[in-house]
């Protein structure tokens, strides 16, 4: 009686694996298979050879090296920036008292709740006026600092016993000093939480660098692979797939070393 | 060296957190005292007195609302905790979490740019004189209780500071180690020869360990002086029942009493400490007596501990000896001279008990 | 005498002033970074939007002429932003019902710490880290009408091939079965990590009071995680209505409009055919709707925050 119910549990949990598995696994399969294969109908379900020509047909229908570029370089200044300006403002809400600070907290829980396909468009105005388009800024600048990111380490801060913050004074350290020596390093995990959480949305961010660029070689890589589905003559599914997996195998490979982390720190941002 | 002096000093939270710690008094108030240099002074009272509040604003860590700190020939109201050269112990040690052992204890010599070399020497004799030599790679998660408070002793002492302050450092620990870190605190302070200030809620760390007690409630000061003095010669009610255990047994008068020495008028009230008390079957009219019944025995090895009840209410009786007895009614009878007499205010009626004839209890 | 004693202090009073104003500034030059970030980029842009909303600019004139409240009726006017409406409204009722209906039985379900339960944690989570351009082309390619994958399977049961996102009936749902496929997985784990708090001492004494599986779940495990559902409910509309992605890629909000939402309709008008003063009122609209969640969401997360102190 018990076997069979552990029989039926796992079956049942390879279906919903499957049911996981199943588009990445296909979109593997199609990255393979031959444009003949791809049309096929019923479909082929295993690619007869497994070459790279899909990937390099998909890398070079575009400028896909200038894709790639602009999505590391602008997801890294990304990253760059919250960390600096993350910290001492979430050290400042969390431990300091100033007049406005209220205020200055409502804005902060505004901003992360203000969707951006909210304010695309007076942004969109904002970068066009200064001429901005098609340059790294648009990209950059409205995700220089991180609400979220200030929200989560505040969390953090305000768990620090005040008294070793005391200890430090006592102890002569400048208020610098104990953001650095104290605050940052028990905070520590959650600046990676943080900054994993900002590294996956920008790189995977598909509508802001669709708003904010014209130009081919201004765009993201995500923009790119989007871009291969709307050929005149027919979807080549094929080399579509191989772009997918272009993008997708890195966040995976990512996703499976750091996954506790990244399971965390997408879970807490639920939780708290 | 240099004594520390507060005068005058009251605190005043502002509106938003009083209204959580006290809704409606002053946290301090005008409170004056002088902590002599070298002594060992333990700010005693109970929970909310203001004592910690007191302690932090000598630190610097609570600004003053009205009054001076003096440290030594200074008024230090505005120097920045760090520029007071003083040391403080917490009670939850406040080790900081991320560094050694080893960097835990050099840490506030690194800040003022004391010479590598130094601080290396500095740090290998404290963690000696603390035991804690073995741990010095360790991060304070993996050390035990009394292991950290000794990081945190360590730390103190490194600093060879002109004033050590002590905020219920000992009352994270078990029984034991407790008092095994009293004996410690006590001959630190013997070897340091330096200004101890220790804040405490429990009376019998202060007794043992303090040789001032500065004894505050509702941030007042009710007494000050050596225990000695607190025990034998409390100011007021207050102190009575609260230094010693149990505490003293005041007997509320109703009516005129008329006593050898005295007479003692409706309002005022009798004191008397339950280790001076006797039981008896019969009474003696050589001693102050009360016909009474006993309600509870607890045997305590030692000691005999009987709760009585008599027309004044229940009172403690604390014997060496335990009294056995078939009777109903015992008497408790007390010397005249343990007597302590109150007013209607609760302030102690000086002069009438031979206390007074005791030595005095000076300060060292 | 006097004279020399007073010199000391009379120096060294301004310079205790003086640094305790450059402290008083210490707080504001640590959060101004950020506070420029958000003013510029998501409070200006906001307060000009409110502004475009009320007028009809054409992107090139200088001055902005006053329209009063005209975007705003003609937006109740207009079939396409009506319909957006109603679809957003659909989209977000029924996928967020499809997320707490899974991931909760889901979550109860996964809920254990053995080798095989945590591996189909992982992966179920997966979907969750991928870009949202490649969800939308892999499913695009898997409803594809002529030989995708989703018309093979239903042709095994004997079916006609149904199109997924060709028929106006059919693309909003189709375009829900995607989004649940990507977010379910983060919910559950969510659920999981609410599961895992619930003190184990309940389910002891539920289990030496003999209670059934069922009655431990209904009187104990819900009740424990219902703030955690609160929560994925209200996060899930949220995330519901900002929906972009999968429609700009598989559907194009069509076809005939029919899965044209909210910020998709915001899209088109302002960004595609630049009618920038009846878009910035649909966004207003928008933000007010976004508003009432966010103060239902605060009043949620304000009870958490006063449990945690």
């Amino acid at each position: 009686m018990k076997k069979s119910l552990k029989g039926v549990e796992y079956s049942l949990l390879a279906i919903v694996m499957l049911l996981i598995a199943f588009p990445f696994l296909w979109m593997l399969s199609a990255s393979f298979q031959t444009y003949i294969e791809i049309i096929a109908t019923p479909p082929t379900w295993f690619p007869s050879s497994f070459d790279l020509s899909n990937f390099m047909a998909a890398w070079q229908s575009g400028p896909f090296l200038t894709y790639t570029m602009n999505s590391v370089v602008t997801t890294f200044v990304v990253l760059v920036l919250q960390f600096i300006t993350m910290i001492p403002a979430a050290y400042a809400f969390a431990r300091l008292e100033f007049k406005g600070k209220n205020i200055c907290w409502s804005i902060t829980i505004i901003c992360l709740m203000i969707p951006m396909q909210l304010i695309f468009l007076p942004n969109y105005l904002l970068f066009s006026q200064w001429g901005m388009i098609d340059t790294y800024w648009p990209l950059i600048l409205p995700f220089a600092t991180s609400a979220f990111g200030i929200f989560m380490l505040r969390q953090s801060f305000k768990q620090i016993p005040e008294e070793i913050i005391e200890s430090a004074r006592l102890d002569n350290a400048s208020e610098w000093k104990i953001i650095r020596t104290i605050f940052i390093p028990v905070a520590k995990p959650t600046i990676i939480t943080v900054l994993l959480f900002t590294f996956i949305s920008r790189w995977n961010d598909y509508f802001w660098p669709l708003v904010m660029t014209t130009a081919e070689d201004a765009r993201t890589l995500p923009m790119g692979v989007a871009l291969l589905r709307t050929t005149d003559a027919g979807v080549p599914w094929n080399e579509v797939m191989a772009a997918n997996v272009i993008l997708v195998i890195p966040i995976l490979i990512v996703y499976f070393i750091a996954q506790d982390k990244i399971i965390k720190a997408f879970t807490y941002t639920g939780i708290k | 060296m240099a004594d520390v002096k507060l005068v005058n000093i009251s605190k005043d939270y502002d509106q938003k957190v009083r209204k959580k710690k006290q809704p409606t008094k002053k946290a301090v108030e005008d409170i004056n005292f002088v902590i002599p240099s070298g002594s060992f002074t333990v700010i005693v009272g109970p929970s909310g007195c203001g004592k910690s509040t007191t302690l932090r604003m000598i630190a610097g860590l609570e600004a003053v609302t009205e009054g001076e700190v003096w440290i030594g020939d200074r008024i230090v109201n505005d120097v920045k905790p760090g520029d007071r050269n003083i040391a403080m112990v917490f009670q939850n040690y406040a080790l900081y979490p991320t560094m050694t052992v080893y960097k835990n204890i050099s840490f506030g010599l690194e800040n003022i740019g004391v010479p590598k070399k130094e601080i290396d020497a500095r740090v290998q004799q404290v963690a000696t004189l603390v035991n804690l030599s073995a741990y010095l790679d360790r991060k304070p998660h993996q050390l035990s209780g009394g292991q950290r408070q000794r990081v945190a002793l360590a730390r103190a002492i490194v600093k060879r500071p002109d004033l050590y302050i002590f905020d219920e450092p000992l009352s994270n620990l078990d029984a034991k180690l407790r008092a095994e870190m009293r004996n410690e605190l006590i001959n630190m302070h013997k070897e340091l020869q330096t200004t101890f200030i220790y804040v405490t809620h429990d009376q019998v760390e202060a007794m043992s360990m303090a040789d001032q007690i500065i004894l505050l409630n509702e941030g007042n000061v009710m007494q000050i002086g050596s225990p000695m003095e607190l025990y034998h010669r409390p100011q007021n009610i207050f102190v009575a029942t609260f230094m010693g255990t149990p505490a003293m047994n005041i007997l509320p008068v109703t009516e005129v009493i008329s006593l050898v020495h005295q007479t003692v008028k409706p309002g005022e009230s009798i004191g008397y400490r339950p280790e001076k008390a006797r039981l008896s079957e019969q009474p003696n009219d050589d001693f102050f007596w009360v016909k009474s019944e006993i309600v509870t025995t607890e045997l305590l090895g030692s000691e005999t501990l009987y709760r009585v009840k008599n027309k004044f209410g229940e009172q403690h009786v604390k014997l060496t000896e335990p009294f056995i007895s078939t009777a109903r009614d015992v008497y408790v009878f007390v010397k005249h001279e343990d007597l302590y007499f109150f007013d209607e205010n609760g302030e102690r009626l000086e002069g009438v008990n031979t206390h007074e004839h005791h030595q005095q209890y000076a300060l060292r | 005498m006097s004279t020399i004693n007073n010199m000391p202090s009379a120096n060294v009073a301004p310079r205790v002033r003086q640094r305790k104003w450059q402290q008083a500034l210490v707080p504001y030059a640590l959060i101004f970074p950020a506070m420029l970030v958000f003013g510029l980029f998501f409070i200006a842009p906001l307060v000009f939007m409110g502004i475009l909303s009320f007028s009809k600019w054409n992107l090139i004139s200088d001055d902005i002429p006053w329209v009063g409240f005209a975007n705003y009726q003609a937006l109740l006017q207009d079939a396409v932003f009506l319909e957006a409406l109603t679809n957003t409204l659909m989209y977000t009722a029924i996928y967020v019902i499809a997320i707490v209906g899974i991931s909760i039985p889901l979550g109860v379900w996964l809920n254990k710490n053995t080798l095989i339960h945590r591996i189909a944690q992982a992966a179920i989570f997966s979907p969750h880290v991928i870009s949202l351009v490649s969800v939308a082309m892999i499913w695009m390619f898997i409803m594809d009408p002529t030989n995708g994958v989703l018309n093979v399977v239903v042709s095994w049961f004997g079916a006609e091939g149904i199109g997924w996102l060709t028929n106006p009936q059919i693309a909003l749902y189709s375009l829900i079965i995607v989004t649940v496929w990507k977010g379910v997985g983060y919910y559950t784990i969510i659920v999981i990590a609410a599961l895992a708090a619930v003190p184990k001492t309940l389910y002891e004494a539920a289990a030496l009071d003999r209670a059934s599986a069922w009655r431990t779940f209904t009187r104990i495990t819900v009740p424990a995680i219902t703030p955690t559902i609160y929560f994925v409910i209200i996060i899930n509309i949220i995330n519901a209505i900002q929906t972009f992605e999968t429609i700009n890629i598989m559907t194009q909000g069509g076809p005939i409009n029919s899965t044209t939402t909210l910020v998709y309709y915001i899209y088109e008008e302002g960004f595609l055919n630049f009618d920038i003063g009846p878009a910035s009122a649909a966004g207003m609209i928008l933000l007010g709707i976004l508003m009432i969640l966010t103060y239902f969401y605060f009043r949620l997360l304000g009870r958490k925050v006063q449990y945690e102190q």
